[in-house]
This record gives C-alpha cells, sequence and structure tokens, in this order.
C-alpha cells in the first residue's frame, strides 16, 4: 500500500549539506563588515561582477530558449516570452559585462551567487517599472530586494542602463495605456500594479491586442441593452450605464473555449454589492464536485470549476456563472474585474497532468452612475505566462514583515452564516448542526454529534466549535477524542485542531462530495461532578469555509448551535 | 544592519535549517537551488530587524519566506527556461517509497509544497494558509487536488491514511 507516511520517510532522508552552514554565518558576518566599514565601493563592484555573470548566464539561456522555441507547438505562448524577456535580457548584458567585469574577485564571485540571481530579478524588475516611469523608486526597492545588502548600490546604478534598453522594445503605446488604466479607477490601478510585480513580462504582453479567436472571458449585464462593448470599442472593460440602486445581472461569458480543465477566478466587485451567484450552463455537468470558494466573509466571489478528469468544453457565449448585484446609489465608476494577479486556467495535458495555464483575454465591467464620463481606451487584462498567475504578488518578501501571527479571537474569519439554535429554524437551508442533548452530572465521555442536514455535498468544511467552559473535551494528547462518521472516514481526513480557549476547529477535505445528510463526526464531553440539574453548557457552531457540490450562496447556508442540559 | 548575533544566528540556523531546505527542495526539486533558497532565507532572517514573537512565529516566517523566494525561483528567467537537475534523490528503502516520492515530486509546485507542509512538517491547514498567504480554502482544495492526482498516479494502491498515521509519520 502506498501512503503518504513513504514520502515522509523518503523525504527525512533529504539532508542539507552541513558546509553550507559556515557559508551562510560567513556571509551574514561579512555583511555586517561590509556594511560599517567597507562601504559602497566593494559592495558597488561585488555587484557589478555578478550583474555581469548574471546577464551572460541570462543571455545564454536566453539563446538557448530561441531555439527550443522552433520546435515548440505552443507558438502562441511562446511568441510572448520571445517579446518579452530577450532584447531587454541581451541588450543590457552587452553593455553591463563590458564595463564591469574588471571590478570584481573570484572570490566575492562566489561568495555572491545567491545575489546573484536576486540581480537578475531586480534588473527585470527595474526593466518593467521603468515602463511606468517610476524608475527612481523601483531602483531603491529593487534595492531591498537583493540577498545581499551590499549589492544595494550598484542595482540602483544599474536602473538606468536598463532603462535605456526599455525602448528599444516597447512602444510608447503601453505607457499611454498604463497611464490610462492608473488614472481611471483605483481599483484598476491595484490590479496593473500587481500584475507588473508578479511577473514582470507582464507589460509587454499588455500591449498585444486581443485577437478574434483567444479564449476570451466578459463581463456583461445581462438582458440589457445599450451596454458598450469593450472590445469593439478598445476599452479595458464593457460599460454599462446603470440607474443608482439598480439591480442587474452580470454574467461571465467565455469565447473561443480551447477545453479547460481547471478554471480559478476571484473578482473585484469594486464597490457593487453582490447579492448571489449562480452557475450558467457553460460547464454545467462537467465539472466535479468542488467548485465552489467562499473566501473571505462575503459571498462567493471565487468560482474554482475542475474538469472529471478531462477538458470541459464551452459554447461561446455561454454562461460560466451570473452574479447578482446591486450598484450603488452614489454617482461614479464601478469596475468588476479579476481580483489579484490573475486567474488560474489550465487545461490537461495528454499525459494526465495539468498544462500550463492557459493564456486568456478578460474583460471587465465597468458600471457608470449619474453623469460619470465614460472611460478611455484601455487594454484588457491579458492573462500571464505560466507560474505568474500562481500566487499573490511577492510583496511580503520585500516588504515588512511577511507574517502576521493571528490575534486568536475566536470569532475571527468566520462566515458570516446564519446561526439558529433548533434544527426546525433552519427550515430547508443546508445546516451544520451540533446535537443537543441531555446528561448526568459527572458523566464521562458523553457523545455529542456534528451533522448535516439538507447536504449539497460536502466537499471541503472548515468548522468552528466554541463550547462553554463548563464542560471539558475529552483529550488525548493534542487530540481531542472524536469520530468521523463511516459516510465520511473515507473521502474526508480530519486536518486542523485546536482545543485551546474552549475552541475546537475541525476541517475536513473530500475527494469526493458527500452528499446525504447525516452525522460528521461526533466528539466527546466530561460533564463537571458538581453541575446541578437545569444546568446548560452551550456549544456553538460556527462556519469558517464550505465548499459543496454547487455554488452556494452565504443565504443557503447556516449553523445551528447546540448544548448539553444536565437532567436528574 | 544585522540585528541578531552570532550565537542567536546559529541557533535559528541549527533549528530550521532542515525543514527549510526540505521545503525548498519540494518546491524546486533539486538541491542547488533548495541550498541557495536556504541561504536567502536565512540571511533575510538574519538582517531582520524586529525580534520573533515566539518560536511559533519564527517558524512561521521562516516557513512563509521559504515559500516567497521559492516562488520568486519559479517565476524567474532563469528557472522557466531550465531543466531542474534530476538530482539528490534519497536512497529509498522501499519501491513505495520510491513511487511515493516521485509521484509528489511530479506534482504542480503549489501542490507539492501544501502538501509538504500538511504531510511532513504537520502543519494544519489554518497554519499553512498563513504561510503561503491564502485561505484555509484554498490550501484544502489544493491539498484535495493533490491527493486526487496522486491517487490518479499512484493507482488504487495509494491510500490516504488515517489520523494516528500522520502523527506518528510527523514523530
Amino acid at each position: 500500500m502506498k501512503q503518504m507516511r513513504h514520502y515522509c520517510s523518503a523525504a527525512d532522508k533529504l539532508r542539507h549539506d552541513p558546509a553550507c552552514k559556515e557559508e551562510i554565518m560567513a556571509m551574514a558576518r561579512q555583511e555586517k563588515i561590509h556594511i560599517s566599514k567597507r562601504g559602497i565601493i566593494t559592495g558597488t563592484a561585488a555587484a557589478a561582477v555578478l550583474l555581469a555573470v548574471n546577464i551572460g548566464v541570462g543571455s545564454f539561456l536566453y539563446s538557448q530558449h530561441k531555439a527550443l522555441d522552433t520546435a515548440s507547438n505552443e507558438p502562441a505562448e511562446v511568441s510572448e516570452y520571445e517579446v518579452k524577456e530577450a532584447p531587454v535580457q541581451t541588450t543590457a548584458a552587452a553593455e553591463q559585462t563590458v564595463t564591469e567585469t574588471t571590478a570584481t574577485t573570484a572570490k566575492e564571485k562566489t561568495e555572491r551567487t545567491t545575489t546573484a540571481k536576486n540581480q537578475k530579478e531586480a534588473k527585470t524588475t527595474t526593466v518593467v517599472k521603468q515602463d511606468k516611469q517610476t524608475a527612481v523608486t523601483t531602483a531603491a526597492k529593487n534595492s531591498n530586494q537583493t540577498a545581499a545588502t551590499t549589492a544595494a548600490p550598484k542595482s540602483t546604478a544599474a536602473a538606468p542602463k536598463a532603462t535605456t534598453a526599455a525602448p528599444k522594445v516597447t512602444t510608447a503605446a503601453p505607457k499611454t495605456t498604463t497611464a490610462k488604466r492608473t488614472t481611471t479607477t483605483a481599483k484598476h490601478t491595484t490590479t496593473t500594479a500587481k500584475q507588473t510585480t508578479a511577473a514582470p513580462t507582464t507589460t509587454t504582453a499588455v500591449q498585444k491586442p486581443p485577437v478574434t479567436d483567444r479564449l476570451t472571458y466578459n463581463l456583461v449585464p445581462a438582458d440589457k441593452t445599450g451596454w458598450t462593448s469593450a472590445y469593439e470599442n478598445d476599452l479595458a472593460n464593457n460599460v454599462y450605464r446603470a440607474q443608482p440602486g439598480e439591480q442587474l445581472r452580470v454574467d461571465l461569458k467565455v469565447k473561443n473555449d480551447p477545453g479547460t480543465y481547471f478554471l480559478m477566478m476571484s473578482f473585484d466587485f469594486g464597490g457593487v454589492q453582490q447579492l448571489r451567484a449562480e452557475y450558467g450552463s457553460a460547464y454545467a455537468g462537467q465539472h466535479g464536485p468542488s467548485l465552489l470558494g467562499n473566501d473571505d466573509l462575503s459571498l462567493p466571489q471565487t468560482i474554482d470549476l475542475m474538469g472529471k478528469m478531462s477538458d470541459m468544453h464551452a459554447a461561446d457565449d455561454s454562461v460560466i456563472v451570473s452574479y447578482y448585484v446591486k450598484v450603488p446609489q452614489n454617482a461614479g465608476r464601478y469596475t468588476l474585474t479579476l481580483e489579484g494577479v490573475n486567474g488560474e486556467v489550465r487545461s490537461l495535458g495528454s499525459d494526465g497532468g495539468e498544462k500550463g495555464y492557459r493564456n486568456f483575454t478578460f474583460y471587465g465591467l465597468d458600471i457608470l452612475v449619474g453623469d460619470t464620463p465614460m472611460p478611455g481606451t484601455a487594454d484588457p487584462i491579458i492573462s500571464e505566462p505560466y507560474y505568474a498567475a500562481e500566487d499573490t504578488p511577492n510583496n511580503q518578501t520585500n516588504e515588512g514583515d511577511p507574517y502576521q501571527t493571528n490575534e486568536g479571537d475566536p470569532y475571527s474569519g468566520l462566515l458570516n452564516v446564519p446561526a439558529y439554535d433548533s434544527p426546525a429554524e433552519a427550515g430547508n437551508t443546508m445546516a451544520v448542526c451540533v446535537e443537543s442533548i441531555t446528561a448526568h452530572a459527572g458523566d464521562k465521555h458523553v457523545p455529542v454529534r456534528v451533522y448535516v442536514k439538507n447536504n449539497a455535498g460536502v466537499v471541503s468544511l472548515g468548522l468552528r466549535l466554541i463550547h462553554s467552559s463548563g464542560i471539558s473535551v475529552e483529550a488525548n494528547g493534542r487530540k481531542p477524542d472524536f469520530t468521523l462518521d463511516s459516510a465520511y472516514a473515507d473521502c474526508l481526513a480530519l486536518s486542523s485542531l485546536n482545543d485551546e480557549e474552549n475552541i475546537w476547529g475541525f476541517s475536513v477535505i473530500g475527494d469526493e462530495g458527500v452528499n446525504s445528510d447525516g452525522t460528521i463526526l461526533t466528539f466527546y464531553v466530561d460533564i463537571p461532578d458538581n453541575a446541578s440539574a437545569g444546568d446548560v453548557f452551550k456549544i456553538s457552531t460556527h462556519l469558517e469555509d464550505l465548499i459543496t457540490g454547487r455554488l452556494m450562496n452565504l443565504g443557503d447556508i447556516c449553523t445551528v448551535n447546540g448544548f448539553v442540559r444536565v437532567v436528574e | 544592519m544585522n540585528a541578531v548575533d552570532t550565537q542567536e544566528m546559529e541557533r535559528i540556523y541549527d533549528q530550521h535549517h532542515e525543514s527549510v531546505y526540505r521545503l525548498a527542495f519540494a518546491y524546486c526539486r533539486n538541491c542547488a537551488d533548495a541550498e541557495d533558497i536556504t541561504s536567502e532565507v536565512f540571511l533575510k532572517c538574519f538582517a531582520r530587524k524586529q525580534p520573533f514573537e515566539n518560536d511559533t512565529h519564527e517558524t512561521a516566517w521562516l516557513m512563509r519566506v521559504t515559500v516567497n523566494q521559492c516562488k520568486d525561483l519559479l517565476r524567474s528567467f532563469r528557472y522557466r527556461f531550465t531543466v531542474p537537475l534530476d538530482e539528490a534523490i534519497p536512497a529509498f528503502d522501499s519501491s513505495e517509497e520510491s513511487e511515493v516520492w516521485h509521484a509528489v515530486m511530479n506534482l504542480p509546485a503549489k501542490y507539492r509544497s501544501v502538501i509538504h507542509l500538511f504531510y511532513y512538517e504537520g502543519y494544519s491547514t489554518s497554519e499553512i494558509a498563513g504561510m503561503i498567504g491564502k485561505s484555509e480554502t484554498a490550501v484544502r482544495t489544493q491539498l484535495h487536488r493533490a491527493r486526487k492526482l496522486l491517487r490518479q498516479a499512484l493507482g488504487e494502491e495509494f491510500e490516504n491514511e488515517a489520523d494516528e498515521t500522520l502523527l506518528q509519520c510527523r514523530g
């Protein structure tokens, strides 16, 4: 039987080279000396060499990549890489290598190997940001990006050289485009900035006009006439002029779908109130059970579809998801668009693995209220190449503390769903309930069930139980005593527990959705010996998140609290 | 610049370098990059000005910075156009070990890291969410999908262990 413990035992055998410790310590110590005593001069020299070496490698890799391109079966994606990366790297390489190689020693080369990679990253970012006319700020930021602080002065110095290379490959148009987008809405500015930060290559990609056979997503007002098509008018977003407070349906439509295995997009509603959402016909019946992301504390703003081990196909202009929204009363421009870096769209490879992201064009929706003027021409969002869309922007590494501890508020991070005190109150709504029971003073190992009714198909469930301090939870070491019901045991795995502060956190993940009503798990409590008849110990139920077999709005879900009542 | 004294640096390094290295390896799949990332993570850590609040904070910070460094690498020009060397493969004790290891290594990067943090390091999904900057839902979804892909790769013989087994496995 192959199990994950086999992975653990294999990983145990991986050993970090002990010699690395001395190197790292030496680098750390040298850094201190370097900054305090030797200053910028050495740092500049070291950075110069590293930059030269780095650029040389980059140039070589690019030439290799170009050779590989010839044999590629995906010319569209490859061609973007060509335009984006190469000229900047190679041109700068020539300049830097000639002028700066002499200023270093072999020792510095060795010691600063790690810096070289960062330097490369910094330089690429610099070029792109230069395109946004923020060279000085960028260079300063980039200097922070290098692991060795000593490289900072050189990084700053390198920026103007890289800048001179930039115009060779970028036209005036993208600058104008970026500026327009920046000035139109704050939301859009954020999106653009994130794209640039996460993947420097994006800026060039945005220059390309969308082609008619490109995979395209469109947010459009449903059943409305008189809206302006972004594609036909060279706009970033479709435009609809709405009445203050108007309620409307916004459809996400797809066009030229070449086959999609995995699709995940989160939307920024730009101040427009979501009322509810529902999936459309585009992928109906083709996706698996894991399709809802109830991220944050809002209505589902993330769509998350995955094919049943095969690509899904959608007809042109079919609707993936419909959002029902309410337009604000105030005049202004409200933009519905992709949130964060981008969406993820992938297809299934011939080997059964997932292929890279599909490139796509995304048109959001600008809702204009009052006499807000029409936005100017701008480019839509063009998806990023592989890996760029994987993560949130990389701001954590460079700015401030990348990790913030939670304050431990037991009520933080919960879904804002109705909570009732009896199952009857839940009606036909899907409910995650804690059983209410009776027990006697001094009873031990009293079972309390957590169950679901009107089950829409639990795939993933994050549950927090907060119980009265009067009862104690049986615990076996770190793990409270509980049992998963057999209906879930085969396909759900417990993942997190926290038995402090009278809170239990349960988290279950399914491989397939469980659709039947019934017990999810049973936990056990001890009743105090000195409890009196009539004492009631409450156990409240809270949802952290829920993924079900169909799109759920928070109004479709509730929890039911339970209690233990002490009887004679 | 350096806010951490040598003794403290050594303590931090000794305590965490294997975890950082293994997580980096899970992301990059080769020891050279994993070592580079490990170096970068500790240099960042040693240059950090604020003290850690506690051990948990320290560990989580290191894990998160490791993940971020790995993401940097995966996005980098060099990484995109080069194939990681297939090296530093552990000496496996059994065919199951080998097969499961390779199946995990063949997962997409984001699944590998989540699998590693969850199964090997023993973090909860909420802790992982904090480290990789995603919601807990997203982490669970990734775990779910990773397991699905593992089952696809390893066939019916792949079994998702009971919790007790995992706890033992985590030591």
